[in-house]
């Protein structure tokens, strides 16, 4: 069935609901996992869901198409902030999402999104991208690089990951 | 450590990040107004504005995407104490002025007097911000208002190009009578 004008529109709205409905927090999780603090974290995905709505009926991979904006604006922050600071991360804040974060998380959940935080960077991505469910080769479509590198900076970061969480990690339940 | 054990690290570290990854999420979602978020984006894109309002290029795209840009970096500052409290009042003025400017551009609600004012504020506010962290005494640590002080100089470069395309490029064409 074709529709066309005002219920175009409206099936495009809500369809757009449901998708930031289904989306919104799981690209805050994404973009935590890429090392930014948990308030930038929802802004940057607020800000990538009000690009996407702009160009909403014409987004053939909404899901991969927002990662792509929100880590692209998450650099950006980062290099603006790099011209002055030594360190690639973006400041730690307390904010309302860290605070209800910091409620709910247990020590051990606490524990890996720090450890995600001391990956480098291209590590982390490849990271987040995989931990969305995306593929060595769609990661690297999705990043301009090759399922090789991917699947590399994978390895690495899990190398890394299982060092750095100690003895006993991934035993409480 | 024999291909079994390396799988079963494999597989438990799997699980701990689903785990991690799962718990993350619900913690977001109950801290999230998924609704007024939605609202948010319907309001900016209301009455058939979609695409005019927030073009994907051009100068609007861009000084809008320059607003977003200094607004994450005076929102991405920590609290450096005395001084960045002295700012502070100052640094929500400069945000008050760019979000007024942010959802009024696009929305072609304000004429180009108008914007230039709201710049103007905002530049008066930065200048006020730089000064109290300037002359606040630094009883805490001696490097401490410096980051907002850079946020602060980044938001000026951006706010002096901001303000020239506001005056000299005809952005705010298309203003509602």
């Amino acid at each position: 069935m074709i529709v066309g004008g005002e219920e175009a529109k409206t099936v495009a709205v809500a369809d757009f609901a449901e998708f930031y409905d289904r989306e919104m927090s799981s690209l805050v999780w994404f973009l935590l996992a890429l090392g930014a603090d948990a308030d930038t974290a929802a802004d940057l995905a607020q800000n990538a869901f009000v690009k996407a709505f702009g160009v909403w009926d014409e987004l053939r991979h909404p899901k991969a198409w927002l990662r792509r904006v929100a880590q692209n604006d998450l650099g950006d922050l980062r290099r603006i902030r790099q011209r002055e600071a030594a360190s690639d991360e973006l400041p730690e804040r307390e904010d309302a999402l860290s605070a209800a974060m910091a409620v709910e998380l247990r020590d051990e959940h606490r524990s890996v999104i720090s450890a995600l935080k001391l990956l480098p960077v291209k590590q982390r991505e490849a990271l987040a991208w995989y931990l969305d469910g995306f593929s060595p080769a769609e990661i690297a479509e999705c990043l301009e690089t090759r399922p090789v590198a991917v699947r590399q900076n994978l390895f690495k970061a899990r190398r890394s990951l299982r060092a750095w969480l100690g003895p006993g990690w991934g035993e409480a339940r | 450590m024999s291909r079994w054990q390396a799988d079963d690290d494999e597989a438990r570290l799997d699980a701990l990040l689903a785990r991690t990854q799962a718990s993350a999420i619900a913690a977001i979602k109950g801290a999230l107004d998924l609704e007024a978020g939605k609202r948010a984006i319907f309001a900016m894109h209301s009455a058939g504005r979609l695409r005019s309002a927030v073009p994907d290029h051009g100068p609007l795209a861009e000084v809008g995407a320059d607003i977003a840009m200094m607004l994450a970096l005076l929102r991405t500052c920590r609290d450096d104490g005395a001084a960045h409290d002295a700012a502070m009042p100052y640094v929500h003025a400069i945000r008050h002025n760019l979000t007024l400017l942010q959802s009024g551009l696009p929305e072609h609600t304000l004429d180009r007097d108008a914007a230039v004012r709201l710049a103007a504020h905002a530049g008066h506010a930065l200048r006020e911000a730089r000064r109290r962290l300037r002359i606040t005494p630094v009883r805490q640590a001696p490097a401490e208002p410096s980051e907002l002080l850079d946020a602060l100089d980044e938001v000026d470069r951006r706010l002096q190009a901001l303000r020239a395309k506001l005056t000299h490029d005809d952005i705010t064409k298309g203003v509602s009578p």
